[in-house]
């Protein structure tokens, strides 16, 4: 159930601002208040888009997020290559969003973490 | 908003198989201003809301669409109104947010010319068979957005647009549209 709380947060942050400031200004201790995976919680902390896209964030929440907590150029981050797409029916069947791990290493392994885009 | 026309077709998709859900309490967003914005800017006339879930699986599929739009004609034909009643969609062709390869042209523009054929030919059993969703999320990773023009199919009972195009902008995603005019299909 942690990517439903996963979900919540992101859409917290999107759509209330003091949400969004304890998040950026505090992010232990608003992680704490949310039932999340040890591993969404190192995602979160480290706004780590790929790795919560991998995780199973909702793209759309997702995207709302990016914006919300990056300013300037936004991180390369979701730009990684087509490889990394999780598989569509996992998703759709609402499992966990995990990926097979040769998926997901070759997810990371193209991922150009110094190179920026400019989104908008 | 026309809540006792909300009501009518509330009960009345019941009765044509579509058990509708409500709510007293609804945002609506860019998904409905920005068409309205469009085609009704003095924002005048009382609308109801009709939302469907294109981006939340499981999300239903395209046949499904496609039937909850002959369901959604057959309850407007079935209100006691001589009023005119239009029904506007909002949608998309392929499309991706928040993943991968975020902001660019048309992420799949061969699916987007071969659906607005489709559309464009009436050929509603194609696309409901061709929109599945691996095909979609191959696409783009929230193409799904796509079937609310399903659903638009079948309220038009397969008849032709008379009117359908599709943009292809430089950076963004396919701009389609289509119309049907008044009448009986």
């Amino acid at each position: 159930m942690t990517r439903y709380a996963l979900d919540k947060l992101l859409r917290q942050v999107i759509l209330d601002d003091q949400a969004c400031r304890a998040f950026l200004d505090e992010r232990p201790g608003v992680l704490h208040t949310y039932d999340l995976s040890d591993a969404e919680c190192e995602a979160l902390e480290a706004l780590d888009y790929p790795r919560l896209y991998v995780l199973g964030a909702h793209p759309f929440l997702l995207n709302g997020f990016l914006m919300r907590t990056q300013t300037g150029d936004r991180a390369s981050a979701l730009a990684a290559s087509h490889a990394s797409r999780c598989d569509a029916r996992s998703r759709q069947c609402g499992g966990d969003g995990a990926v097979p791990a040769r998926t997901a290493e070759r997810f990371f392994g193209s991922l150009s973490r110094g190179r920026t885009l400019r989104l908008n | 908003m026309d809540v006792e026309l909300a009501k009518a077709l509330l009960y009345a998709g019941s009765c044509q198989g579509v058990d509708f859900a409500f709510s007293d309490e609804f945002l609506v967003d860019h998904a409905f201003t920005v068409p309205l914005g469009f085609v009704r800017p003095e924002m005048d006339l009382p609308i109801v809301p009709i939302w469907t879930n294109v981006m939340a699986p499981p999300v239903p599929t395209a046949s499904r669409f496609y039937a909850v739009g002959q369901a959604l004609r057959r309850a407007i034909q079935a209100l006691p109104t001589d009023r005119l009643i239009g029904v506007l969609a909002s949608g998309h062709l392929s499309i991706e947010i928040g993943g991968p390869r975020p902001y660019t042209a048309a992420t799949d523009a061969d699916f987007d010319r071969r659906m607005m054929d489709l559309i464009a030919a009436g050929s509603a059993n194609t696309v409901v068979e061709e929109a599945s969703w691996e095909r979609m999320s191959r696409a783009g990773n929230l193409t799904s957005g796509f079937l609310n023009y399903v659903l638009l199919m079948g309220l038009a009972g397969g008849r032709p647009p008379d009117l359908a195009g599709v943009h292809f902008p430089l950076a963004t995603a396919a701009v389609p549209f289509m119309a049907w005019g008044k009448g009986e299909a």
